[in-house]
């Protein structure tokens, strides 16, 4: 039933990603794939931190901050992606537009410098049982 | 000398009207009479404001500081000449309600125009942005009488409002709240040391409305048991005029690591029997009252977050185009440092990341239109939820991402960077209150997992991604 009203949701980012995928340009497509992976990677974050934020709270908070940054960085990568598709019509229409190469400019850096962490968040985020445990045990003389 | 401050317009532009894009809010029965011409033309006023008249005063306002003296704060020299300035121009009642002077433009188009007030500078612009979190507690909450006392003079920018939350022994944990109030006939007394106060104490105007928390003798312990209260520096008469001081004074003000201009006060109510102070809304409810508006205020906070990092984006950049040391691979002269592949991937940072904090902020503003505006309740409901889940990314994210920007921005100017008067250093010590105030980066990390993700199982963050 959950599955189901999920998917009457209409997913915003995945679908940014696709157009992108599909642009002639091969530029844009790369940032279409490497969106896709960060989207994958921040779903995989929430379905553990929603399987686990019972079992063991402490491991799933260890991992707020994480989460909220990898969130941050797949959101500014998603608006930087659809910007440059924006961008590559405007480029069709007037091939001299500076303001457009820009803004395609600024999204394949994020793409590679930024958006790229956000799998790393995201391994950080699902170690959060082993986290939680090193924090308490390498902080056992404060919390004593 | 610091670099200018130029509105960063085209970027503004293309996210308003080719990115959200604008015609979804313009096509709202309560905007239509916004155009695109009227938005560009107010954004491009708004550039000349920021850049001639706030931004010159941003390195001079940081360098003075504020004064106290017997009660009184002084603030930098220029500051309040230009306070009379904004509020001249109607800068200061851009998107308040109409109802009450306002000119009710939508949040989505004061959202750019706050972050040139925050980017020329960020001290002067947290009393207009304390303001606005007042009045919109009273709108909320108050009685029409009280709306119909306090909200004029406040959204035109005559008097200024406050918030008075913290105490020394309650900061992120407002339950350890201890002010006082008494009943006492048609009013309360209240009493009670508040810290942190924003322009608690200043020369701007000629009132200051201080919205404050504190306790009845008979509330239950804990958050249940905090009301809300307005209690003005100077009594209001029915009429509106001013009648006699109130018991309320500001004991000091802090010294800080940045926003040297903008003076944060150790506020003490009641120190000669109590100080007057009228109920908003009902009993035990102020910590309620008061999140309507902290929501708000932690996307302004965000959007500090943008402006700061664009300031120091445009310090440096400048510097990287002036500043000539070392050899590029394959030229022979020397050339700015701009040209070496390590600036360029800092400027790089700096820019993108900034791009990326506004596109987030500009989006949740215009959700935030929606949720208000949308004649249709599934969308208005449907769009309060998606600012209800960015609010916490808006706000923490974009001020983290800030203050490391900030950094790059003195890391890209070497020895200068940390030296006062290139003007980048000042650029991270405001950054750096960012991530503090409004709920810290943890409260709001802790939001976005308990309230925003787990307590609908991921529905609406899904339903994004």
């Amino acid at each position: 039933m959950r599955g189901k009203r999920q998917k009457a949701y209409f997913k915003e980012m995945q679908a940014s990603a696709i157009d992108l995928k599909q642009s002639s340009s091969e530029e844009l497509q790369t940032i279409g794939h490497e969106l896709e992976k960060a989207i994958a990677a921040l779903d995989q974050a929430v379905d553990w931190l929603l399987k686990m934020h019972i079992k063991n709270p402490q491991a799933t908070l260890a991992g707020a901050y994480p989460l909220l940054k990898c969130f941050g960085t797949v959101c500014g990568g998603w608006l930087l992606a659809k910007s440059a598709l924006i961008a590559s019509h405007r480029l069709q229409k007037n091939s001299g537009d500076r303001f457009a190469q820009q803004k395609i400019g600024s999204a394949i850096f994020y793409t590679h410098e930024v958006l790229a962490q956000a799998p790393g968040l995201v391994s950080t985020i699902c170690s959060g049982e082993s986290v939680a445990k090193a924090m308490n045990d390498s902080l056992a003389d404060l919390l004593n | 000398m610091p670099a200018d401050y130029r509105a960063p317009l085209a970027d503004m532009q293309f996210i308003l009207h080719e990115l959200i894009p604008f015609s979804t809010i313009n096509s709202l029965p309560a905007y239509q009479e916004v155009s695109d011409d009227l938005v560009n033309t107010i954004l491009e006023e708004a550039s000349k404001f920021a850049g001639e008249v706030l931004g010159p005063l941003n390195w001079t306002g940081d360098q003075e500081g504020c004064s106290y003296s017997e009660g009184a704060v002084k603030t930098p020299q220029g500051f309040k000449a230009a306070y009379q300035q904004y509020i001249e121009a109607g800068w200061i009642s851009l998107a308040a309600n109409s109802d009450f002077g306002g000119q009710g433009l939508p949040i989505t188009l004061a959202t750019p125009v706050n972050e040139m007030w925050h980017s020329a500078n960020m001290a002067f612009m947290l009393c207009p942005m304390l303001t606005a979190g007042a009045i919109e507690a009273i709108e909320h909450h108050a009685s029409s009488d009280q709306q119909a006392l306090y909200l004029p003079p406040l959204v035109s920018g005559q008097w200024a409002g406050t918030m008075n939350l913290t105490e020394p022994s309650a900061g992120s944990d407002l339950s350890a709240v201890s002010s006082k109030a008494i009943p006492n006939g048609d009013h309360y007394l209240i009493s009670g040391t508040k810290i942190f106060i924003t322009y608690g104490e200043h020369d701007f105007t000629e009132n200051i409305i201080h919205l404050v928390l504190a306790r009845l003798p008979d509330a239950p312990p804990g958050v249940k048991g905090i009301s809300l209260f307005i209690v003005p520096k100077f009594l209001v008469n029915t009429d509106g005029s001013l009648g006699k001081r109130n018991d309320v004074q500001c004991v000091s003000i802090e010294h800080k690591l940045g926003i040297h201009a903008s003076p944060t006060a150790v506020m003490s109510f009641g120190e000669t029997g109590g100080a007057i102070g009228y109920l908003v809304g009902e009993a035990n409810r102020g910590l309620e009252y008061m999140f309507t508006m902290m929501n708000n205020a932690r996307l302004a906070v965000g959007l500090e977050g943008v402006a700061i990092a664009e300031r120091a984006y445009q310090q440096a950049a400048q510097y990287a185009r002036e500043r000539v040391q070392g050899k590029v691979p394959q030229k022979t002269d020397k050339l700015p440092i701009l040209h070496h592949a390590d600036v360029q991937r800092m400027l790089m940072l700096m820019k993108t990341q900034t791009e990326a904090m506004r596109a987030l902020a500009y989006i949740a503003a215009a959700q935030s239109d929606l949720a208000q505006k949308h004649p249709d309740a599934s969308v208005r409901d449907a769009s309060q939820k998606r600012v209800d889940l960015l609010t916490p990314i808006v706000k923490a994210w974009s001020t983290e991402q800030a203050i490391e920007i900030a950094s790059l921005g003195v890391q890209v100017h070497g020895g200068m960077g940390y030296i006062e008067e290139t003007g980048a250093a000042q650029h991270l010590r405001d950054a750096r209150i960012t991530t503090i105030y409004e709920g810290t980066t943890g409260i709001q990390a802790g939001d976005l997992l308990g309230r925003k993700i787990v307590r609908d199982e991921g529905q609406e963050a899904k339903s994004l991604f």
